[in-house]
């Protein structure tokens, strides 16, 4: 059983093509505390935890202590929305704890896609509906909270 | 010059490409204050806009029978784009604001055509996947705004 074949975004592949990704991977030892990105910085690489826990934060513009948005547990990915656009980094991620990662350039996903277009097509549908899902929840969150701030602000 | 090289999600494709999903696509007329998706409602298709005005709308869970404004989209502009990477229902209505003609794509048939061609999938949906991450990145710093506001 391949160890990339627990993780969502791969689903639908076979070893053979898993093996094609596993092989563009470069693993990395981080200490606790040690940045992998930060906010606002490039995206051009994403990464797969490994051993280890790593926190996802943003900047928070109100108080200093970051606002942390998840805690990453081993085989979870991360960075991957690079995958989609260059849009400079969302959020931080640092590790926690003694870890490893694996991680993988964005450039050479993009050129083993354009040779094996199906490995393309699932993994970009994988991260689709993963995106799809948290558009729709925060989309939903939003919502509510506009509605929320709406109803408790006291008439002029 | 194909009339789907102007859509942004088609971006990147090839003439011959663009022919196939065009002759998978239903022109369909929405007449003035006629709903083209109801939110909620399973959706099948996505629909490119080709004339006319579209507003995007959502039920105002407050206030039943109000509507909140969320978009208007126009020619050229995509909807139902949700619907190609999930089986989830509609998270909004579109209501025609004028008359407008759009084309109806089936996801079903869609999908065929990326199982025969996987570049013309890879590409359309990568294309997807920016519009969609754009939204989600406006979306998450308006939300973390609101909460901030609210004092969390």
């Amino acid at each position: 059983m391949h160890f990339l074949s627990h993780i969502n975004i791969f689903d639908g592949l076979e070893d053979q093509e898993l093996s094609q990704i596993l092989a563009l991977g470069k693993e990395s030892r981080l200490k606790p505390q040690e940045y992998i990105f930060k906010e606002y910085g490039p995206g051009d690489r994403f990464y797969i935890l490994k051993e280890g826990q790593i926190e996802i934060t943003v900047h928070n513009p109100v108080n200093p202590p970051p606002i942390v948005l998840a805690t990453l547990a081993p085989t979870e990915v991360f960075g991957e929305f690079c995958l989609f656009d260059d849009a400079p980094r969302s959020a931080t991620a640092k590790a926690t704890q003694p870890s490893l990662i694996l991680e993988i350039l964005k450039k050479d996903v993009f050129a083993l896609f354009q040779k094996e277009t199906r490995i393309g097509m699932v993994i970009l549908q994988n991260l689709g509906t993963v995106l799809c899902k948290r558009l729709r929840n925060t989309d939903k969150n939003l919502r509510n909270h506009l509605l929320w701030s709406e109803l408790n602000t006291p008439l002029p | 010059m194909h009339i789907l090289n102007q859509i942004k999600i088609f971006k990147g494709l090839d003439d011959d490409e663009l022919s196939s999903i065009y002759h998978l696509a239903i022109p369909k007329r929405i007449e003035t204050g006629q709903y083209l998706i109801r939110e909620d409602q399973r959706g099948n298709s996505l629909f490119i806009i080709l004339e006319g005005l579209v507003e995007v709308l959502v039920e105002n869970p407050v206030k039943p029978g109000e509507t909140i404004p969320l978009a208007k989209l126009r020619a050229h502009d995509v909807l139902g784009e949700l619907s190609i990477f999930d089986d989830s229902p509609r998270s909004a209505s579109a209501l025609a604001r004028s008359a407008t003609d759009v084309l109806e794509i089936p996801k079903v048939e869609l999908w065929k055509l990326f199982e025969k061609n996987n570049r013309m999938g890879m590409v359309t949906l990568r294309n997807l996947g920016a519009t969609i991450c754009e939204r989600l990145r406006s979306a998450d710093m308006e939300l973390r705004n609101c909460n901030l506001w609210l004092g969390m």
